[in-house]
């Protein structure tokens, strides 16, 4: 009877902590949908991106340094590195050193990205267009 | 291109110049333009971030996420990625020491090897890293569709059909009873990729798992499009829509399939026989013919002087001539 008894009570918290758990879980959920939606009221309506002529000035300079940095990465370290091979793409990316991992940043970024960002961003033939068709435009180029 | 330093050194060197060439560019037009809405255009320019916009960008985030999931948890050439990156690897290397032919393009091979050369790494590593490249699909459905029809909503709904529940094409699999099986059981991506290609042939399918050259030469195709109802349709006609449509139609030729091209050519064609806007057609027309040409010359004539002689079989002229005949019918009916 004792242990009857016992069993019956575990059974009952147990559905009471499944049953918490699940309106937890949906509480939180909840909250979290009302959160993310306030949050983008929010930046709906106080959240613009404003690029100005001196924005522009100053975006550019970022560019050309960061290229020049990662040219010079590129030559510095310019032997390509057929050595990564494993089972899976992570683990042998988890191998990499820090200079190879600059180094293939600064090649994605060289090839894919700045000949975009160059046509895209520094022409004014795109100024009026949107802000995703700049971004697909970017990785088109 | 044996040893890679003289080839990046050229690369650097050639970067070099494509920024100075569109510094002087700029710098050329700001000064032509200086009263017209193009310079003032430079003043200021302010972006809306709206709810639309934030759910695109939350789809295209999660759509490369899945991208580099899948692709790096893998072996490359285990198989799981079909024996696309593989092929891609093996033709480039054909073509550029061999001077050897294989598939009816070169442009994502040549890209991936180019790539691989400055990144570094072995193709396949430098493929796996590329995924983010995928945005380029869900961004171009929905400017594309943007475009048409002038309504954010309706680009986003329209984009999210179509990646993830791959617009109406999966209800393909409603009509044979095997593939469905077949798909219920674990088979989801050939029986897809298969059964769309024979009922539909490429690019009327899509195949959202991973980048491929499919992935380049859809969102190509839709901005191409976009671009030249942007150019015909629209009573702002801007010069920028006429070269990028006829760019985009090139670049589909040079990193995937002709078939668009061939399309895209014929539909000019049509509309220049019944007069409609003979003028821009025909500058359209002329400036696609050129990018056909100047994709060609940048992959050292692939198509003509390789594939063109060799394998004319490959050029199905039967089927395209059919396909040409049913969408001209229906551009017509349009």
């Amino acid at each position: 009877m004792y242990i009857i008894t016992i069993t019956l009570i575990q059974l009952l918290l147990l559905n009471v902590l499944i049953v918490s758990l699940i309106f937890k879980i949906s509480f939180s959920f909840i909250a979290l949908i009302f959160i993310f939606y306030f949050l983008i009221e929010k930046i709906e309506k106080h959240c613009f991106i404003r690029i100005g002529m001196h924005d522009r000035t100053f975006f550019a300079f970022i560019i050309y340094t960061v290229s020049v940095v990662f040219g010079i990465a590129i030559l510095i370290y310019p032997f390509p590195v057929f050595v990564v091979f494993s089972d899976s793409v992570l683990k042998s990316f988890s191998t990499i050193s820090m200079p190879l991992l600059i180094r293939i940043i600064a090649g994605y970024y060289l090839t894919c990205i700045l000949p975009g960002v160059l046509v895209v961003l520094r022409l004014p033939y795109f100024n009026n267009v949107n802000l995703l068709e700049k971004i697909s435009l970017i990785l088109f180029f | 291109m044996y040893d890679p330093l003289p080839f990046i050194r050229a690369f650097l060197i050639s970067l070099v110049a494509f920024s100075i060439f569109i510094e002087i560019l700029r710098y050329s037009l700001r000064k032509r333009n200086k009263d017209t809405c193009l310079s003032n255009a430079y003043s200021k320019v302010t972006y809306k971030v709206t709810l639309e916009k934030i759910t695109l960008i939350l789809i295209v985030a999660s759509y490369v996420f899945l991208s580099y999931f899948r692709v790096l948890l893998i072996a490359p050439l285990s198989g799981l990625l079909r024996s696309d990156p593989a092929n891609y690897a093996l033709f480039a290397n054909k073509y550029v020491y061999y001077r050897a032919f294989s598939w009816i393009y070169i442009g994502v091979p040549i890209f991936l090897l180019v790539i691989s050369y400055i990144v570094g790494l072995p193709m396949h590593y430098a493929f796996a890293g590329l995924q983010f490249l995928q945005a380029l699909l869900p961004l171009s459905f929905y400017v594309s569709i943007i475009k048409f029809s002038k309504n954010e909503k309706v680009g986003l709904i329209a984009t999210f059909l179509i990646l993830f529940l791959n617009g109406l094409t999966s209800l393909l699999l409603l009509v044979n009873y095997d593939m469905l099986i077949s798909y219920l059981t674990g088979n989801q991506l050939s029986v897809l990729w298969d059964f769309l290609f024979k009922r539909t042939g490429s690019p009327g399918s899509m195949n959202p798992q991973h980048l491929t050259a499919s992935t380049l030469d859809i969102s190509l195709v839709l901005f191409s499009i976009a671009y030249t109802y942007d150019f015909l349709v629209e009573k702002e006609k801007q010069k920028s829509s006429l070269y990028l449509s006829s760019l985009f139609a090139g670049a589909a030729f040079f990193f995937h399939s002709f078939n668009f091209v061939l399309l895209f050519i014929c539909m000019l064609m049509v509309f220049f026989v019944i007069g409609y806007k003979r003028r821009q057609v025909t500058s359209l027309l002329f400036l696609t013919v050129i990018m056909i040409v100047f994709f060609d010359f940048l992959s050292g004539f692939y198509f003509i002087s390789y594939f063109l002689p060799l394998r004319i079989k490959y050029i199905k002229g039967v089927g395209n001539i059919i396909n040409s005949i049913l969408f001209i019918k229906f551009v017509v009916i349009f």
